[in-house]
């Protein structure tokens, strides 16, 4: 029996087009593409979002605007991509009537670590910390396009049909983010 | 910072995660914004149908995720 290589992303990008085209009417499809993509929705928009409150909030618009326009996805990029579109634009909208920019870093419990180590534990999870923080205080563009790109995966091209940019002025905003973060992890490293 | 910078960011940044019965409340918000569309108008495909369904959807969604909002907004204050 010869064994064949899946692409699990192509699979599960076929099934999300199934279910879109059917979201319009029937809301199981709706609530499985839902299940499928909360949790990548709400860690972006809490990249993006000052705390937890925000970042629901924020998410709640993102399917609420996903479900009221299922019926105009019309499958042309990944349904994926689409609902990051949605989520971009609420973050933008949102980010125009905020009155305040601080971005507050809850403790959110860490995954589950291979090494059991209390000390190794406590360093990975200041290191996350950390680098949260310096994410965070990133420019949004920034902020955003790291996000996409290194939390998310999407490729540059991607990250560009969702925020609406030129591919190079994708490429600077990471340039310019991977830059800051390296000379900041780098001192603290040092230090 | 012994990992790459590229993995450093994607980990710190991916133990975000919503709060235990986050998606089951949303969940059930959206399905109650469904409930007046999905009243058995079979698709028919026409466009005309399509954008009358959206735009009744649009309607209910966004008044449901309004009353969301107020719901959450009481839940805050009840909890300060």
């Amino acid at each position: 029996m010869s064994l064949k290589t899946v692409d699990l992303d192509a699979v599960t990008e076929s099934g999300d087009r199934e279910l879109a085209a059917r979201a319009a009417h029937d809301f199981d499809a709706f609530a499985e593409l839902y299940r499928r993509h909360l949790c990548a929705i709400y860690r972006f928009v809490r990249t993006q979002a000052p705390d937890d409150a925000t970042a629901e909030d924020l998410t709640a618009q993102v399917f609420f605007k996903a479900l009221s326009s299922a019926a105009t996805y019309r499958g042309s990029g990944s349904y994926r991509a689409w609902l990051f579109r949605i989520a971009h634009n609420s973050i933008s909208t949102w980010g125009k009537h905020k009155t305040r920019s601080v971005i507050v870093l809850s403790e959110v419990p860490d995954s589950a670590d291979p090494d059991p180590s209390p000390a190794s534990q406590a360093i990975a999870t200041e290191e996350r910390s950390f680098v949260r923080q310096k994410v965070a205080e990133l420019p949004p563009a920034q902020r955003e396009v790291v996000a996409l790109r290194y939390l998310e995966d999407f490729s540059i091209e991607e990250v560009a049909a969702i925020t609406r940019r030129k591919q190079g002025a994708v490429r600077i905003l990471l340039h310019r983010a991977r830059t800051g973060l390296r000379k900041t992890l780098e001192g603290k490293e040092a230090t | 910072m012994t990992l790459s910078l590229d993995h450093a960011i994607g980990t710190a940044l991916g133990s975000y995660s919503p709060r235990p019965g986050f998606a089951a409340e949303l969940l059930e918000a959206l399905r109650r914004g469904s409930a007046v569309h999905m009243y058995g108008t079979s698709a028919s495909g026409s466009s005309r149908t399509r954008w009358l369904l959206a735009g009744s959807l649009a309607g209910v969604a966004g008044a449901a995720s309004a009353a969301y909002g107020v719901m959450r907004l009481q839940r805050r204050g009840r909890a300060a």
